[in-house]
């Protein structure tokens, strides 16, 4: 019994469509993510570049800081002892006790200072207050003081002197006379440098210190050594900036930023070397922040996908379920309606021997009812040979039918094609005669039995005959053509002279439910269709409008061979 | 009442010698061809009902029907065929046809039709 649902189930496996919907979820949630992938690529970089540039800003603020608080400090230092220098008396700085008072003064109000001393123009110490024994000192020798001559006001470089003591000195000249002069020289401990350095907010890997022009370190520096050694970094070091300069730097292969800017009325330049990079807080503000982010995002996007594409294919999957039951079911209707056409067909080929013999047995009845049988003897004979005759032709008929029926069994078989043409021709030899179609063969004699189903494709050549018979005009023509493609391969070319089918219509003959037929059920062409590429094979129509339409039907020799392919 | 002059169409050698001999015993003047060109003299002579199959070898046994009708509208015809459909047998009878019996027919039946449409030929005339 026929059962479509049966053989829908067994085309439609649900394998694919769940292969279809694995390759759309996969396929969407990778697109879809692309762009939440764009989207935290370009939040990742803007953060990045907010992070880098507020660091640059806040190393550069933070320099600014420290240098102008050392700038303060020092230039502080240097208005008081030139205010001292050239308002007080000059008592002050030979008299040993007003000397002290002002030193007392002085310390009290300014922080750091060690010592106090005056030193002639021949650079001997005259006066000194301090807790070290300088008085007497000559200095005529050092740096500082040859480059007095030059100057009114020096800070010199962090250096030992006497006391053995890393300090630096900050010294005021006064001119006595156009050729006598006295300088006023204050000490400080490099300690109250390194305090001033420590304001500036640094990490333990970073570090900040003083170096003077020639590179020697004026305060010590956790990772180039102690103060006055030469600084061990291999950077040039412009010394007539007036701004915060910051410069990438890589320090044992990992990036570091160098900061640096002169200082002010000394000579000394502010250094420092951060090595804690600020792009390592953004990891975890990633990690904590835009990861659980992205998560929840890829986690509702694959949600999203998956429950509509579930949906979707679902639904198309219902659709293909629906469609194939309904084409089912409509090729059933089709099947039935060629069988109703074919019973037809058959009903007047057996009724017309029957018919003959009906009149032959009623003759017969009639010669004894109306004569003499024994004067009839040869007649009866006569009439017997014809219902005999008739009873041969019924035979042949429903041997006909019997061979088509078994073909509804789909089974392969070898055959020889030209003879099966012919069987299909003789199935509707009085519809051709009807019309008085002239139908040609131009057979290839030598053409290989093929290996296919016979029923199924004799059932396509009914199909495209029947539709070339209906095409035609009365006294319209029929060719049909066999030939050898290659060792594989068969064509069978159906041709008619009927009124051809238009461009547009064309492309549409082999769509399920398309007929311009009145009667037509439009599933003929597509059932043929859907036989022939079933069978391994390939079915073409070409048309011109007013000259005929040439159905062309390619297929394997040996179906097995090919499917077997 | 006197039998009918009955003419008998059909391509079927056999069955038009055995009707028209049947036809013969049973007192009717009946004639069979097996074409339109050889029943074109007899339709001539104006038989009282034809007996027509509609699936002719050289022609369409309605299209016969129709010209049949329109040379003499009176001259009533059985359409006797091997076909049963529905379709036939209604534009049969729309266009003329006194009936349609369906092959093998059983000869008391035909002569009943026959009688039947002599009788109809009459009327009309």
């Amino acid at each position: 019994m026929f059962n479509p649902l049966k053989q829908v189930l067994s085309k439609l496996t649900e394998e694919r469509y769940f292969n279809l919907k694995f390759r759309l979820i996969l396929l969407n949630t990778f697109f879809a993510i692309i762009p939440l992938g764009i989207v935290i690529t370009i939040t990742y970089l803007w953060i990045y570049q907010i992070v880098h540039d507020d660091f640059r800003n806040n190393l550069k603020w933070q320099m600014e800081e420290t240098r102008h608080s050392i700038e303060f400090f020092i230039s502080e230092r240097i208005s008081a002892l030139r205010f001292v220098s050239s308002s007080y008396p000059e008592e002050y700085f030979t008299d040993e006790k007003k000397f002290h008072r002002l030193f007392s003064d002085f310390k009290r109000e300014f922080e750091g200072i060690v010592d106090i001393g005056v030193i002639n123009s021949k650079g001997i110490q005259t006066l000194y207050i301090g807790p070290y024994q300088l008085t007497g000192r000559d200095y005529s020798q050092a740096e500082w003081f040859k480059d007095m001559a030059m100057r009114t006001v020096y800070v010199t470089d962090v250096f030992l002197g006497y006391r053995k003591i890393p300090h630096f000195s900050i010294v005021i000249k006064k001119e006595l006379s156009s050729k006598d002069f006295r300088l006023l020289r204050v000490s400080i401990n490099m300690d109250i440098l390194q305090k001033l350095l420590s304001n500036l907010e640094i990490e333990s890997q970073d570090d900040i210190f003083l170096v003077n022009r020639d590179k020697i370190l004026q305060t010590n520096s956790k990772l180039f050594g102690n103060a006055l050694e030469p600084l061990k970094l291999k950077v040039t070091i412009e010394d007539d900036t007036n701004h915060i300069k910051i410069y990438e730097y890589d320090i044992d292969r990992k990036q570091a930023y160098l900061a640096y800017g002169t200082i002010k009325n000394t000579p000394w330049i502010l250094v420092a070397l951060i090595r804690s990079e600020p792009y390592e807080k953004i990891p975890s503000f990633f990690t904590r922040e835009v990861t659980m982010i992205s998560i929840f995002s890829i986690a509702l996007i694959f949600f999203v996908i998956t429950t509509s594409i579930n949906t979707l294919v679902n639904r198309v999957q219902k659709a293909d379920y629906e469609r194939e039951i309904a084409i089912a079911n409509a090729e059933h209707a089709d099947k039935l309606a060629s069988i109703g056409r074919l019973a037809a067909g058959v009903a007047h080929e057996i009724n017309n021997p029957l018919a003959i013999i009906n009149e032959k047995a009623g003759l017969m009845k009639d010669l004894i009812e109306y004569g003499d049988i024994t004067q009839n003897k040869e007649k009866f004979l006569q009439l017997i040979g014809s219902i005999q005759d008739s009873v041969v032709r019924c035979r042949t008929i429903t041997h006909r039918l019997l061979s088509f029926s078994r073909k509804i069994d789909k089974t392969t078989e070898q055959f020889q094609l030209n003879e099966a043409i012919q069987e299909v021709i003789g199935f509707i030899v009085k519809e051709i005669e009807a019309k008085s179609i002239n139908v040609t063969y131009d057979f290839q004699d030598n053409l290989p039995k093929i290996t296919t189903d016979k029923g199924q494709l004799q059932q396509v050549l009914l199909n495209i005959i029947n539709n070339a018979v209906d095409a035609v005009d009365m006294g319209g023509k029929i060719e049909i053509k066999t030939e050898l493609i290659d060792n594989n391969r068969i064509r069978i070319l159906i041709k008619d002279n009927g009124p051809g089918i238009p461009k547009e219509r064309l492309k549409h003959i082999f769509e399920p439910f398309y007929t311009t037929k009145k009667k037509g059920t439009g599933l003929g062409l597509y059932i043929s269709y859907g036989i022939i590429k079933k069978l391994g094979g390939d079915i073409k129509v070409s048309s011109e409008v007013d000259k005929g339409t040439t159905f062309s039907i390619e297929m394997p020799i040996n179906f097995e061979t090919e499917r077997s392919k | 009442m006197k039998k009918a002059k009955v003419l008998i169409i059909d391509d079927e050698q056999e069955l038009v010698t055995a009707l028209t001999e049947r036809l013969n015993l049973r007192g009717y003047d009946a004639s069979g061809v097996v074409s339109l060109s050889e029943a074109i003299n007899f339709i001539k002579q104006i038989p009282d009902v034809i007996i027509l199959d509609i699936g002719l070898q050289d022609t369409d046994g309605l299209e016969v029907l129709k010209r049949i009708k329109e040379i003499n509208p009176s001259i009533q015809v059985i359409m006797l065929s091997g076909y049963g459909d529905t379709e036939r047998i209604n534009k049969s009878l729309q266009s003329g046809a006194f009936d349609y019996l369906i092959k093998p027919v059983d000869i008391e039946d035909l002569v009943s039709k026959i009688d039947s449409a002599k009788l109809k030929k009459e009327e009309s005339i």
